[in-house]
């Protein structure tokens, strides 16, 4: 996805990026459950997400799953939320 | 010289077909009504067995597929889309079936506890599968995860509308199909005498369809749903306790409702193979098992569904048959 990354971003060192703003519950959850689970426990997924029940939903929802919420970033109306597999 | 058709075309009583849609369960081409005699032995019960499993895609499910698609089609609802539905593989295998002959792509979303069996069967049909935790979103969402995900294809943007749902939960053309095919069907199978009727609560189109049919031709009938426990291992059935009711149910046909744990299902089901040669699968155990139960000390001819055989279960009786049937060293 061709967008400027600031520098903690970069640092991070992003493994995927995927873009839920046209989905909608349970897809938007489902779809990072699914990316998180094919990368190595460590790396760091990139998700876009909608204000309101996006945002609401998919940071808990992925907290819950045992991942870690490493940055969040505002965007306009939307986040890029940063994501770290864990176990 | 031109070449006439040698082509017969289809004859019923031949049973030969040009279709295999022809197959599909008919008040002209019925499934097979079988009596259970052993099980029911010393009791004055009539127990007749309905075996769905003749259908030839391997369940009760057919039908609704069949009525499903064709009732889009007539409202012009399947140009230029793709099908995606939540089911627990019956469903999925019957529309996928219908699909490909359709030259279709069809989506599954399928709930937990789906034997392995089926989720291969549905790819070799050409589906895509989506396997679906029932808790999809540990925060706050309904159990019915597979119904969920099935509705985010249809009302996500990044499809750009792209799928419709047949959705077998809330559809009239579920009901419909077994109105005008099952209900029927059994009525002339057994001339009007039926007393007792029972079926699983799964979409619950059959016990509504067939429920509602019963009881204009005779409004003594008696319709008994049968109800699996909360966190029960039968694909197809659903606990209306723990999953939402589909809106397709008409409470109003029946009568009463039995509730069956999975041991008496699945201890049903093993005598079913043994004592009576069915191969049928969990669900039709249940049935059963309810069947006798409510039935102890009654009488008259009742006809209880068995809407799959046992062929896709092997994973599930694995676990119920132990060291049963391995060399006794």
């Amino acid at each position: 996805m061709a967008h400027e990354r600031h520098q903690e971003e970069e640092e991070l060192g992003v493994a995927r990026s995927i873009d839920l703003t046209g989905e909608v519950c349970p897809m938007t959850f489902f779809k990072a459950k699914l990316h998180l689970e094919r990368l190595r426990i460590g790396e760091v997924l990139e998700v876009l997400l909608k204000d309101g029940e996006q945002m609401r939903n998919v940071p808990r929802s992925v907290k819950e799953e045992g991942h870690q919420i490493v940055h969040v970033r505002r965007e306009d109306d939307r986040y890029r939320v940063f994501i770290r597999r864990q176990a | 010289m031109v070449r006439e058709s040698t082509r017969l075309g289809s004859n019923a009583a031949l049973r030969r077909y040009e279709d295999v849609r022809e197959l599909i369960g008919s008040p002209e081409n019925p499934t097979p009504l079988v009596r259970v005699g052993r099980v029911t032995k010393d009791r004055k019960l009539d127990l007749y067995l309905k075996l769905e499993w003749f259908n030839p895609f391997g369940s009760i499910k057919d039908r609704t597929a069949k009525y499903l698609l064709e009732g889009m089609a007539e409202r012009g609802e399947l140009e230029g889309k793709e099908l995606v539905e939540p089911t627990s593989g019956n469903t999925g295998l019957a529309l996928a079936a219908l699909a490909a002959l359709a030259g279709k792509r069809l989506t599954v979303t399928i709930p937990d506890g789906v034997p392995e069996e089926k989720m291969v069967l549905l790819r070799m049909l050409g589906a895509e599968v989506w396997p679906t935790p029932d808790d999809l979103c540990p925060v706050d969402h309904p159990k019915d995860g597979a119904i969920a995900l099935a509705h985010s294809f249809v009302d996500g943007e990044a499809y750009g509308g792209r799928y419709v749902m047949p959705n077998q939960y809330e559809n009239p053309d579920n009901v419909r199909a077994h109105y005008e095919t099952t209900g029927p069907e059994i009525w002339k199978q057994t001339e009007g005498q039926i007393r007792y009727f029972f079926a699983g609560f799964g979409t619950c189109g059959t016990i509504t369809g067939v429920g509602k049919c019963l009881k204009e031709r005779n409004p003594r009938v008696q319709v008994i749903a049968v109800e699996p426990q909360k966190g029960h291992r039968l694909p197809g059935m659903k606990n209306l306790g723990e999953s939402k009711p589909p809106a397709i149910l008409d409470r109003s046909v029946i009568d009463h409702v039995v509730r069956v744990d999975d041991g008496p299902a699945y201890a049903m089901t093993k005598r079913l193979f043994r004592e009576e040669g069915l191969i049928v699968g969990p669900s039709t155990g249940a049935i059963v098992h309810a069947a006798l139960e409510f039935g102890s000390g009654k009488e008259g001819i009742a006809v209880a569904v068995s809407p799959d055989g046992g062929f896709k279960y092997a994973s599930f009786f694995t676990d119920i048959l132990g060291d049963e049937g391995k060399p006794a060293i």
